[in-house]
């Protein structure tokens, strides 16, 4: 069963131990700046928004790649690529309008999020719940009836 | 169901691609006047610098071609197209086809000058090219034309040890590229770097009896041993013209946006093909290897009876020059003249930034610096999104939390 990270922004509360563990695990150091997820801040609100690759159907990312490195995997419908043909050009991550390919400093190519070969550790150490793992069938629904109950909640406050 | 690709470039194997993804039994044949597999143009001059070996400059290799079962005739000129049998004649043979798509790209100018067909004188447009360069082992070279591809070569020579010239004939680098401040920017980390650089300067004449020794401009002479030449390309659409296929205003066969000639049955994508600009609608060549991958899927599909549009051209360039990188997105203010173009100017840790507003939408934005987290603004480029609009999202946390990559455009615009 193919799964996909949804992201319960409203119970993300900015710890940054997705970005922490997310940058460890893949490069071997603890910098945020490495991380595959980001959380982005409001801070005029002080809201948290953690975001990472959404691996579209047809990834704006893989028209860029001047490499045709990043490919989309038949079997679980992730957008992967083969890291060793990057050239680190960066047209992906400026073609991303989620902001989430990124440049791995260490290794002088560009990622995205590889879910951890189907463990993401963000998850598991994500201490809100506001990162949960689960199936690509159940993550629209999900995401719509978090919509609706937002919609339900303004016009009852209004 | 057979149809003929001729290319084997980014625009040709998207194209094959795309119809065996959707359809595994057509017949497909890729025709092409070179020999290697597929690789990436875009990459030449990194493997001229010595970063990336010339093994990887290949995406694909022989049996990938097999594997996807498209039937290869490399090395073969197509000597015209017969419209009414439906049928292209080579050589000593002719093929049929049924759809034809058409992917002959473009070939770099060498301007007719005195000395210009001497031992010595390159472009940069294919493997060939690079071979030949690297074999004639010059050790001071002029660049003749400061585009992305003159000023990658120019550094790529410099680090591999040459004395570089970059020669460019308007009053600025990469003029189509870069405005002013950005453009000085890039001329001095050239020149900071042993390049030297020359503007507003014609090239006249190359001299030299039996190579390449050296090049006379309007303002002075200059011994060399290697001239490259990268002042622009020139579509091929000879092949075209001659079956009677409409071309455009600016030299580029004519398409519709799903990108059919006018001729039925006949699709071109790439180069050759003149499409029209995402932000102002007119007329454009685009050159990019993105365009041209979007515009074969485009063609593709529509080959298979599955109605695609094209949304037209984003010009996007991202280039490294000695670890600083330049971004330009979308139009220059030059472009866009007849328009008031409100240009937004910053600098701050960034890097230097400058975003092209007309009527409340970012036409162009251009960087250099940190070039992390672009994608939100280029995104608002390519759909016309108002900055008003931008605005009211990120005031308000309900809508924001649907689009959070809106704060860090919100952060370059309003910040």
């Amino acid at each position: 069963m193919n799964k996909r990270l949804l992201i319960n922004t409203w119970l993300c509360d900015g710890c940054g131990l997705c970005e922490l563990v997310c940058a460890f695990s893949h490069t071997g150091l603890w910098h945020p700046a490495l991380s595959r997820i980001k959380v982005l801040e409001d801070k005029k609100n002080g809201l948290f928004f953690p975001t990472t690759c959404a691996h579209c159907v047809n990834p704006p990312c893989a028209n860029a790649c001047l490499m045709n490195v990043i490919v989309k995997d038949p079997e679980t419908g992730l957008t992967i690529r083969n890291e060793s043909s990057c050239i680190g050009c960066r047209a992906c991550e400026i073609s991303c309008p989620f902001n989430v390919c990124l440049f791995d400093y260490v290794n002088e190519v560009v990622v995205n999020c590889d879910l951890c070969k189907g463990d993401p550790l963000c998850v598991k150490v994500c201490p809100t719940g506001a990162i949960e793992f689960v199936s690509v069938e159940e993550t629209p629904e999900r995401k719509r009836v978090a919509a609706a109950s937002d919609r339900l909640l303004e016009s009852a406050q209004r | 169901m057979r149809i003929v690709i001729i290319g084997n470039g980014a625009a040709g194997n998207q194209a094959a691609e795309t119809i065996r993804k959707h359809d595994d039994q057509i017949e497909l044949i890729m025709l092409s006047h070179e020999t290697f597999p597929e690789y990436s143009a875009c990459a030449l001059p990194d493997c001229m610098a010595g970063w990336i070996p010339r093994s990887n400059l290949f995406l694909k290799n022989e049996r990938d071609y097999d594997k996807q079962r498209i039937q290869t005739i490399l090395g073969r000129q197509v000597s015209s197209i017969n419209i009414d049998n439906k049928e292209l004649s080579m050589e000593d043979e002719s093929i049929a086809y049924d759809k034809l798509i058409l992917a002959t790209g473009s070939r770099p100018i060498i301007p007719s000058l005195k000395g210009s067909a001497l031992k010595g004188n390159f472009v940069l447009k294919s493997v060939a090219d690079l071979d030949k360069i690297l074999e004639h082992r010059g050790s001071r070279v002029v660049v003749v034309g400061s585009g992305n591809i003159g000023v990658e070569v120019a550094e790529a020579l410099e680090i591999q040890g040459c004395q570089v010239v970059l020669i460019e004939l308007m009053e600025r680098l990469m003029p189509k590229i870069f405005s002013h401040k950005a453009a000085a920017i890039l001329r001095d980390t050239l020149e900071k770097h042993q390049i030297k650089v020359l503007t507003g300067e014609k090239v006249l004449e190359v001299i030299g009896s039996q190579r390449v020794e050296g090049i006379i401009t309007d303002r002075r002479e200059l011994p060399c041993d290697t001239v490259i030449w990268a002042v622009g390309v020139k579509q091929n659409v000879e092949l075209a013209v001659q079956a009677g296929i409409d071309t455009g205003q600016m030299g580029g066969i004519k398409v519709n946006r799903h990108m059919q000639t006018n001729c039925e049955d006949i699709y071109a994508c790439g180069d050759c093909i003149e499409s029209f600009d995402i932000i102002s609608g007119k007329p454009a060549l685009s050159l990019l290897w993105p365009s041209a991958k979007r515009q074969a899927e485009v063609a593709a599909l529509n080959c298979l009876g599955r109605e695609s549009a094209y949304e037209g051209s984003l010009n996007v360039g991202i280039e490294e020059f000695y670890d600083t990188n330049f971004v330009a997105i979308g139009l220059t203010a030059d472009a866009l003249k007849e328009y008031e173009v409100q240009l937004i100017e910053k600098e701050d840790s960034r890097g230097y930034y400058c975003l092209a507003v007309v009527d409340d939408r970012v036409i162009g934005l251009e960087l250099v610096g940190d070039c992390d987290r672009l994608g939100a603004i280029m995104s608002l480029i390519k759909n016309g999104t108002a900055i008003s609009e931008v605005k009211r999202i990120i005031s308000n946390p309900e809508l924001l939390v649907n689009i959070p990559w809106y704060v860090d455009a919100g952060e370059i615009l309003f910040s």
